[in-house]
């Protein structure tokens, strides 16, 4: 992420072409982007990135915001990127599986270390996969804007067309499915 | 019991906001927290750890994109322009219109000239018979029927091909007759069809004046055709074109006119000559419409119109 001060200009210059601005919002903000498209679409999430961040450069002269402003309408893209992504694939019917999700399933096979063990050495997709591998789609994907984007609740539900308090419950929910998938002592009923 | 407390630290975060939020920043503002969300703060933290290696790897390609997608240089991948889809569209909007002009205007002229009745005088119909009222009449009762009516309108005698196509002659020719009788009273054999039923009929008198000429042979039957498929639709088109046109609205006047019966033998005869060939497509579709006017012969004509009865 990037400080609040600094990014007016630094989109300002980038919004100019300015190859060092351009740059460091890539830098800035390509992981949490990333992230979050290859929780839900991993053989296609680096090509999403890329559409994204072209979208992002051509709206750029035009973007006014502070760096909330920024983030919400970043993942705004991604969001709407990931869903075309999704009625591509649908007419294809076609599931495309990272090589890395594939290793990392065998490293991390039922007979794996202990939980704990397992958690410290995930990556940050790992963890991130490990945070929404329970849940719903609807939960996977406000828990991603939540924790991934960084994004308060209120900007969560802009971008996803719901009201804040459905947000709520979609996380409320997945913190029960987590409660259960990683402690396993917690009632759902 | 922890499952309890952890139930009721669950349920606590759906009401208090601010525990909610605390939850999924990854920071747990409640010393009560269970065991498990130690494990949820670690994710947490992780998913929002700084950049690896593998996730900038794209860095070079991806900023010298955005910068020329920023300075407005073209890309592929770049979506069109809102300008250049409204001309796109105007473009289109021009061709449909343009398309649609010259395909409307291709119909009208071809079914001005007859065009259409012609084909589908001399194609369609001799196809429908030779196949297809075969089949539906399991081959034999089409033969018998067909040179029923061929029986009435020439000689009776010979190759059924020759009197089917000859019923449809007759068929228009008779309710031509019928409104070629008076021509046949006026003018004789070559003249018929056409300018008697000009003289009938306003419309169509014109149009028929000229087809006289060439007329009984070959044009003959697909008019009749034409009438008896297109009557409805453009009855004054087809009369235009040649006397067999008449014979649309025939079907239509044939009851009325009582002194067809007359000349519809004579023509009858004289068309069966010359264009039987083509004249014969027509009887199948041709028969009911027709079959009014056979009636009106059936006292004139001995073998034939019997013949046409069975037909009917």
């Amino acid at each position: 992420m990037m400080h609040e001060a600094e990014l007016p200009d630094v989109v300002d210059a980038a919004g100019r072409g300015e190859h060092w601005a351009l740059t460091q919002l890539f830098r800035a903000y390509q992981p949490a982007v990333l992230r979050y498209l290859r929780a839900q679409a991993a053989g296609a999430a680096d090509d999403l990135a890329s559409e994204v961040w072209i979208g992002v450069a051509r709206g750029l002269p035009r973007f006014t915001g502070d760096e909330a402003a920024f983030r919400g309408w970043l993942f705004t893209i991604a969001r709407r990127r990931l869903i075309d992504h999704r009625r591509r694939a649908a007419r294809q019917r076609t599931d495309v599986v990272a090589s890395e999700r594939l290793d990392v399933a065998v490293e991390w096979g039922p007979s794996g270390d202990p939980a704990s063990t397992v958690l410290e050495r995930l990556g940050a997709q790992g963890a991130v996969d490990e945070l929404v591998a329970e849940l719903t789609p609807e939960q996977a994907e406000a828990v991603l804007l939540r924790v991934v984007g960084g994004l308060p609740v209120t900007e969560v539900a802009r971008i996803m067309q719901r009201e804040p308090g459905t947000v709520r419950v979609l996380c409320h929910r997945a913190l029960r499915r987590l409660a259960v998938h990683l402690g396993d002592e917690v009632s759902t009923t | 019991m922890t499952p309890r407390s952890d139930e009721l630290w669950v349920d606590m975060t759906q009401f208090d906001t601010h525990v909610a939020d605390g939850v999924w920043d990854g920071m747990a503002p409640d010393p009560d927290a269970p065991g498990w969300y130690a494990d949820v703060r670690t994710l947490v933290h992780r998913a929002r750890g700084p950049a690896e290696p593998d996730e900038l790897v794209d860095e070079p390609v991806i900023v010298d994109t955005m910068r020329r997608a920023t300075l407005g240089e073209t890309l592929a991948q770049l979506p069109h322009r809102p300008g250049v889809r409204t001309v796109g569209r105007l473009m289109a909007l021009k061709a449909a219109a343009a398309t649609t002009a010259s395909v409307m205007t291709m119909a009208a002229a071809a079914a001005t000239t007859g065009i259409v009745a012609t084909v589908a005088a001399t194609v369609v119909v001799p196809a429908i018979q030779e196949r297809v009222m075969p089949m539906i009449g399991h081959g034999d009762p089409p033969a018998a029927e067909a040179p029923a009516p061929t029986d009435t309108d020439a000689d009776g005698t010979p190759g059924a091909a020759t009197p089917r196509r000859c019923d449809p002659d007759e068929d228009s020719c008779v309710p031509g007759t019928a409104g070629s009788g008076a021509i046949d009273a006026s003018g004789e054999p070559s003249s018929t069809p056409g300018t008697t039923t000009g003289a009938a009929e306003p419309a169509p008198g014109g149009a028929t004046a000229t087809s006289p000429s060439q007329p009984a042979g070959a044009q003959e039957p697909a008019p009749s055709e034409s009438a008896t498929t297109t009557a409805a639709t453009a009855p004054a088109e087809t009369t235009t074109t040649t006397p067999t046109t008449t014979s649309a609205p025939l079907p239509d006047e044939a009851p009325s006119p009582a002194a067809s019966p007359e000349p519809a033998a004579s023509p009858g005869p004289s068309l069966n000559a010359a264009p039987g060939a083509t004249a014969g497509s027509a009887p199948s579709t041709a028969a009911s419409p027709p079959s009014a006017p056979g009636l009106a012969r059936r006292p004139d004509l001995p073998a034939g119109g019997t013949a046409a009865t069975g037909s009917s």
